[in-house]
């Protein structure tokens, strides 16, 4: 074994996780590919081909560079934990009227489990992934902070591991902007990789279209839920939608039913298949409720603290206080927030580092 | 270059002879008499456009003159870590030029890392560091000198395009043959 260590590096057979690969390899660890199956696309239905992080040219590419290298690379199927712990929650988080973030919970639950599980099988001192974030070591406890390229920062969808799980992590991409990594895997000869555009769906839902995943998944969908009311928030009905768990917070486009003036989905109320729509100003929020929390920063926020919210993937985040009551955290927003998804998560910022983060429950 | 004037040439020679077929398609026996002259013509003018379109708006500034012994130095991206180096550099000893290896990444492959060689007794080299956002980033770049005004300019125009917000940062290095003491190095981001 290196005196760095053996690491165990988790290959989507993308241009992040290769180089992370490469990049560890050339510090000096012993490095282990593993490459995860999570969902065969052929289950989507209506999908064309495999493509991005699930398919068999993903796969054969990771596999490529392990050999290039010398470094053993293995697949590791967790089609069934990954089935049954992120897409049944994913389809019933949108069946309860709320707007999941699959990736989020793949981390918190199953990548860093397997790969942790798989990495003590096999001996590894560390696991290490792709991600543009950056980890250390502080007043004991194991702190994420944003990727050193703010635009592709990757931090928010790491606030659930565990201070257990994030003491043998490592990110070696979180030094280094995204371009420069795309010239060195040019400067290595990965040309074709260097040119890979980036897979921005999740990996189970062809072309991002969830809502043809949601009918797919589940048997007479459409017809169970087709049919309920738009309705304004004073009560009024003003016409008919296709189903509730077709629609999301903040969802302009695609509503087909005209007002005179833009209109929003502001809550979706499952219980009696309504969805409410109003004007931008309804979708304003001064207050949330955010459930299952989990703190990476700090053991406990003892007293209100000032912190940066994120309230999505691509938010800039908002200056906001923060109570901790046990699991929950309140949030209250001095300036009012557009359209908080309750499903979707929260995650606190102090200056670059993650404090903690968790699920949105309520907005009010 | 030859390539390029080969290409001109060619989509010139396509242009007018798809002008001469519309032409005989007119079916107008005066004008046929004319073609050869014509065909010409077409040819000498499109070339023309092109050459404009492709050289005509670099203009030199005013005064200066480019330095056409100024060449790109590439420094590799895998070993040389430009995210701790300064933002602008201006080295003429080699002594101060291989300081630069301070930055150079703890890799396997760049422990046998050497700088691209450079004659420090003819040239000097400069950098500026650049960061943009975009998709496809070009750099051109270029180095004028005004004896008058004793000043060197070099002027590094980025041009973006794509919708996206990749950061993209080069450290723009280049060589020019030994810069004058007395000079100034005037560097212009476009």
């Amino acid at each position: 074994m290196s005196n760095k260590g053996r690491v165990l590096v988790a290959m989507s057979g993308g241009i992040d996780s290769t180089m992370a690969a490469v990049m560890l390899h050339e510090e000096g660890y012993e490095v282990i590919g593993i490459t995860m199956k999570t969902w065969d696309y052929a289950s989507s239905g209506g999908s064309k081909k495999e493509t991005g992080c699930c398919s068999l040219d993903s796969i054969n590419d990771a596999r490529e560079v392990a050999v290039h290298y010398g470094f053993p690379h293995y697949i590791l199927d967790i089609r069934s934990e990954f089935g049954d712990a992120i897409i049944d929650d994913f389809v019933s988080e949108y069946l309860a009227g709320r707007t999941p973030n699959p990736c989020v919970l793949c981390n918190t639950h199953i990548k860093w489990t397997a790969l942790l599980k798989r990495a003590e099988n096999l001996k590894c001192n560390f696991i290490a992934t792709g991600h543009y974030a950056n980890i250390r070591q502080e007043n004991g406890r194991y702190v994420i902070s944003k990727g050193k390229d703010q635009h592709k920062d990757q931090s928010y969808v790491l606030w659930g591991i565990s201070q257990e799980n994030l003491k043998k992590t490592i990110f070696p991409l979180g030094k280094y902007v995204k371009d420069e990594v795309r010239k060195m895997a040019y400067e290595y000869g990965f040309k074709e990789l260097a040119k890979k555009s980036e897979s921005y769906e999740i990996c189970f839902i062809p072309e991002n279209d969830y809502r043809g995943f949601l009918k797919n998944r589940v048997e007479g969908l459409e017809e169970k839920v087709a049919g309920g009311d738009f309705v304004l928030s004073d009560g009024t009905t003003v016409g008919k939608h296709k189903g509730y768990p077709f629609y999301t917070i903040g969802q302009r486009k695609g509503l087909e039913i005209a007002m005179g003036n833009p209109m929003y989905v502001t809550k979706i109320v499952p219980e009696n298949n309504t969805v409410v729509i109003g004007p931008k100003e309804e979708l304003q929020e001064h207050n949330m409720i955010v459930k299952g929390l989990n703190l990476i920063k700090y053991q406990s926020i003892e007293s209100e603290l000032e912190v940066l919210t994120k309230i999505r993937y691509h938010d800039p985040g908002t200056m906001s206080t923060i109570t901790q009551k046990g699991d929950n955290i309140q949030v209250k927003f001095p300036k009012p927030v557009n359209a908080i998804a309750p499903g979707q998560s929260a995650v606190f910022y102090e200056g670059d580092d993650i404090i903690g983060g968790g699920i949105i429950q309520a907005n009010n | 270059m030859e390539e390029l004037f080969r290409q001109i040439i060619n989509f010139s020679c396509n242009f007018s002879s798809l002008e001469q077929y519309t032409i005989s398609n007119t079916k107008l026996p005066t004008i046929t008499g004319l073609l050869p002259f014509r065909h010409i013509t077409v040819t000498l003018v499109c070339a023309v456009i092109i050459m404009l379109a492709l050289f005509g708006c670099r203009k030199v500034p005013k005064g200066f003159d480019k330095i056409k012994d100024a060449s790109e130095v590439t420094l590799s991206v895998i070993c040389m870590r430009y995210d701790n180096m300064d933002n602008t550099y201006i080295i003429n000893e080699d002594s101060t030029y291989q300081k630069l290896l301070v930055h150079k990444n703890d890799f396997t492959s760049c422990s046998t890392y050497v700088l691209p060689e450079i004659d420090f007794a003819n040239y000097t080299l400069i950098a500026k560091k650049t960061s943009v956002e975009g998709c496809n980033v070009k750099i051109d770049k270029n180095v004028y000198v005004n004896s008058d005004k004793k000043e060197y300019l070099y002027i590094i125009e980025v041009d973006e395009t794509g919708d996206c917000t990749d950061l993209i940062i080069n450290m723009n290095w280049m060589t020019l043959p030994k810069m004058e003491d007395d000079y100034e190095l005037v560097i212009e981001v476009k």
